[in-house]
């Protein structure tokens, strides 16, 4: 998928840049979720007033519910015109906390809470109906009232209360897995709303008992009993849920002390209701006044403790609020941090690596080029791979520095040692020419006046000038051999030996040698001219140093061949012999020019030993080697590559 | 290019600096039994001065030395091959060196024939009997063996 050639500074952008997007993903994603939380923790927060409006809502019906019952027992005017305005403000209060809440809870929107919005509704009607009922009844005096408005009056205000109850449990479970703190302080607030309510009957029941000083009857006495079970069980839960919820320290004395107030007014009379005679009939020990003295107290303490769990309820979403709020700054803040870390992190493989490696890379190219040494980069003081790598560098370029002044030299020198050989050469010769021909006319001329002794020594010298002519011509030679170009073509190196075969065919035959190519040789790219030569110096070589009956000179191809330093080596060329063998001692020596392994005198064969030499130097140019191996008495062969490049496989037959 | 034979009565020139050379030159006509008048000239400057005096006869054919001190055998070829009227007499380049691009060279200034000279002086002998061969009247030519 990845075909596109990237830099290094690619690769290492992408790579920062990924790990920047990783950690970016990654706190983003965290961050993300706080921001949820803290969304969460805000409709929770908002949710908690609502439900503080509807609980708010219920007990102010609880309360008109309570003084309405009153007034409708009351037996004087002073009485219903002391509780008159109590009356209407608890009215408007329930009134204003009912339609606040409704409204929220509209505007909310929650499945489900419709019917009980609907059913609500439909109880406050009702509720209102009754209202005026009881404001025309309580104009009447105590035995013209109707008593059955008495009961409808209580049990529809209950239901109301309840029903308002239902709404808020409706709501508050829509947020019941936000937090768990939270959703205990909700039930904690649920079950004191139930004390609040069942006290609150107790009193009324209670209230109206004091008022008539009357025994409670049976059935009411049952009520009193499951009403104050009720109370008894709420306080049990409530207890716990404060305790896990932590509301507990802030919330205890406030608990405690409602508590109190709750038994404290119940033990007054409760000798009364269960054991009447002791107490002279009927007689409550307490007051009116002082009952309704302490009944507000008590519902004060009840409102207090509600108050002191509200507050403790508001710290604890904002103490949310703010952890979650927190939690994204922290988070926001490390996501700046990583940017600018790897920034930085950038920063420095730019200025380390990528500025060192590019100004490498040009110093290689400047180098390669040929262009002079340019200064030494600061990196070179870093104490780090790229420190040494571009010191290496540098005393590399002064390496080759020298070594470009060295080849300069060499290439020079090179060039007037051909032009001294070729000069040389020419110059040699004339002379020589001169002596060769005075020694031929002297002899021509005068042989019969020369004694015997003159005669041969001229002989001699005409000789002796004809070899030395061999040997400035094989040096001539061998300076064109270094000096010309070599004209490569592809070569079919079968035809080169048969050509040699050809033009050797007496030479051969005369010493009954056999040349002999047991696989097809390959076609090489190489100057034709000049490995046919090689191979003519070669095979003659083979014959010349050969005393065996039959000479065999085998020519053959490898194209892998293992050398005795088991060194794997490609395209190998050999011509093997079975003559007398080379010492292992000459095997170096033989190829220097002019260099011979016997003295002609006693050999028919004659050579000037630049045969090898040649081989060598023509081997040289191709860009291959020549090695050796030799047995005394059995043979040799010789091996040689003509440079990888040559070797056309495809062009074989 | 038309041969124009050399005939006996004709000069042959020699440009050669060395006594030495001339002498064996000389005398390996003598062996291939050539027996024109020979001029000899020791530098390019007389050879050229000998071709444009007045008077002159021109020569058949003139046998060059390629390295002379002073105006070398190349020079002297080059003005020969450049002169209207001497351009037609047959130039034999006559030489120690066989480097081909000395060879090149004189080709290309217009020389007629290369020789090398052999030190053996048998080899002299035998290289100038091909050139009386090849360029003299008096020989019986056999095809295609020419421009040895």
């Amino acid at each position: 998928m990845f075909r596109r050639e990237l830099s290094i500074r690619d690769i290492l952008l992408l790579t920062v840049g990924m790990l920047t997007l990783l950690i970016a993903v990654l706190v983003a994603s965290e961050t993300l979720k706080d921001w949820h939380r803290l969304q969460d923790i805000r409709s929770l927060k908002n949710a908690t007033i609502l439900s503080d409006q509807l609980f708010e809502a219920g007990e102010k019906l609880s309360v008109e519910r309570d003084i309405a019952y009153s007034m409708l027992h009351a037996p004087s005017n002073d009485m219903i015109n002391t509780l008159r305005p109590g009356l209407s403000s608890s009215r408007k209060e329930a009134d204003y906390a009912l339609n606040l809440a409704l409204l929220s809870l509209k505007y909310y929107d929650l499945p489900g809470l419709s019917t009980q919005l609907e059913k609500t509704e439909k109880q406050i009607n009702s509720l209102h109906a009754l209202r005026v009922e009881i404001d025309e009844a309580i104009a009447l005096p105590l035995e013209k009232r109707n008593h059955d408005l008495l009961e409808r009056w209580f049990t529809n205000a209950t239901a109301t209360i309840t029903q308002t109850q239902m709404l808020w449990m409706g709501f508050i479970k829509n947020f019941s897995n936000i937090d768990s703190a939270a959703t205990l302080h909700m039930r904690f607030k649920h079950i004191l709303g139930i004390i609040m309510e069942y006290s609150g009957r107790e009193r009324s029941l209670i209230g109206r008992l004091i008022v008539d000083n009357a025994a409670p009857t049976a059935p009411e006495l049952a009520q009193l009993q499951q009403w104050q079970g009720t109370v008894d069980l709420g306080w049990k839960i409530s207890d716990t849920l404060a305790d896990q919820g932590g509301l507990y320290p802030d919330v205890a004395p406030y608990f405690q002390d409602a508590k109190s107030h709750y038994f404290t007014i119940y033990d007054m009379i409760r000798g009364v209701f269960y054991a009447p005679d002791r107490h002279g009939g009927t007689t409550y020990p307490i007051s009116v006044d002082f009952w309704l003295e302490m009944a507000t107290q008590t519902t004060d303490s009840l409102y207090a403790l509600k108050d002191a769990a509200l507050n403790e309820t508001h710290n604890h979403i904002t103490s949310l609020e703010k952890k979650a709020l927190r939690s994204i700054g922290i988070n926001s803040t490390l996501l700046l941090l990583a940017l600018f870390l790897c920034l930085f992190c950038f920063r420095i493989i730019i200025r380390r690596v990528i500025f060192p490696v590019n100004y490498m890379i040009q110093a290689l190219i400047d180098a390669t080029e040929g262009k002079p040494l340019s200064f030494i980069p600061p990196s070179a003081s870093q104490r780090d791979e790229i420190g040494r790598l571009t010191h290496v560098l540098y005393v590399f370029q002064q390496k080759m520095e020298e070594i470009k002044r060295y080849s300069s030299e060499l290439e020079r020198s090179n060039k007037e040692l051909d032009d001294f050989s070729y000069i040389a050469s020419h110059d040699l010769k004339e002379p020589l020419r001169g002596i060769h021909n005075h020694a031929r006319f002297l002899l021509e001329d005068n042989q019969d006046k020369l004694d015997p002794d003159s005669v041969s020594r001229l002989g001699r010298l005409v000789y002796l000038s004809q070899r030395m002519e061999l040997l400035v011509n094989d040096l001539l030679y061998f300076s064109r051999l270094g000096r010309q170009d070599l004209a490569i073509q592809p070569a079919n190196i079968n035809e080169a030996i048969h050509d040699i075969e050809n033009t050797l065919d007496v030479f051969l035959a005369e010493r009954n040698a056999h040349i002999t190519i047991p696989h097809t040789l390959p076609t090489i790219v190489c100057d034709k001219v000049r490995v046919t030569e090689l191979f003519r110096n070669l095979i003659t070589n083979a014959v010349k140093y050969n005393e065996k009956e039959t000479k065999t000179v085998e020519i053959g191809f490898m194209e892998t061949h293992h050398s005795q330093e088991d060194i794997i080596i490609h395209n190998v060329f050999f011509v093997k012999d079975n003559g007398k063998g080379i010492a292992s001692e000459f095997y170096e020596e033989i190829f220097r020019i002019f260099k011979r392994l016997q003295n002609n005198k006693n050999q028919k064969e004659e050579g000037t030993g630049v045969g090898l030499t040649f081989v060598k130097k023509i081997i040289e140019r191709h860009g291959g080697k020549i090695w050796l191996a030799s047995e005394l008495g059995i043979g040799t062969t010789f091996y040689f590559t003509l440079g990888e490049h040559n070797y056309d496989t495809a062009a074989r037959t | 290019m038309i041969r124009q034979h050399v005939h006996e009565s004709q000069i042959i020139l020699i440009v050669e600096d060395s006594e030495d050379d001339f002498d064996a030159t000389k005398r390996a006509f003598n062996k291939a039994n050539l027996y024109n008048t020979i001029d000899h000239v020791y530098s390019g400057e007389e050879a050229i001065a000998y071709l444009q005096s007045p008077h002159v006869i021109l020569p058949g054919i003139i046998l060059l030395d390629l390295n002379m001190p002073g105006l070398d055998g190349r020079k002297t070829l080059d003005v020969i091959k450049q002169d209207k009227k001497l351009k037609k007499i047959p130039v034999v380049v006559l030489t120690t060196s066989n480097d081909e691009r000395d060879i090149k060279a004189c080709y290309d200034l217009g020389a007629n024939t290369y020789i090398q000279k052999p030190v053996d002086f048998d080899g002299l002998i035998k290289a100038m009997t091909r050139l009386k061969e090849y360029w003299f009247e008096i020989a019986i030519l056999p095809k295609g063996d020419n421009d040895e």
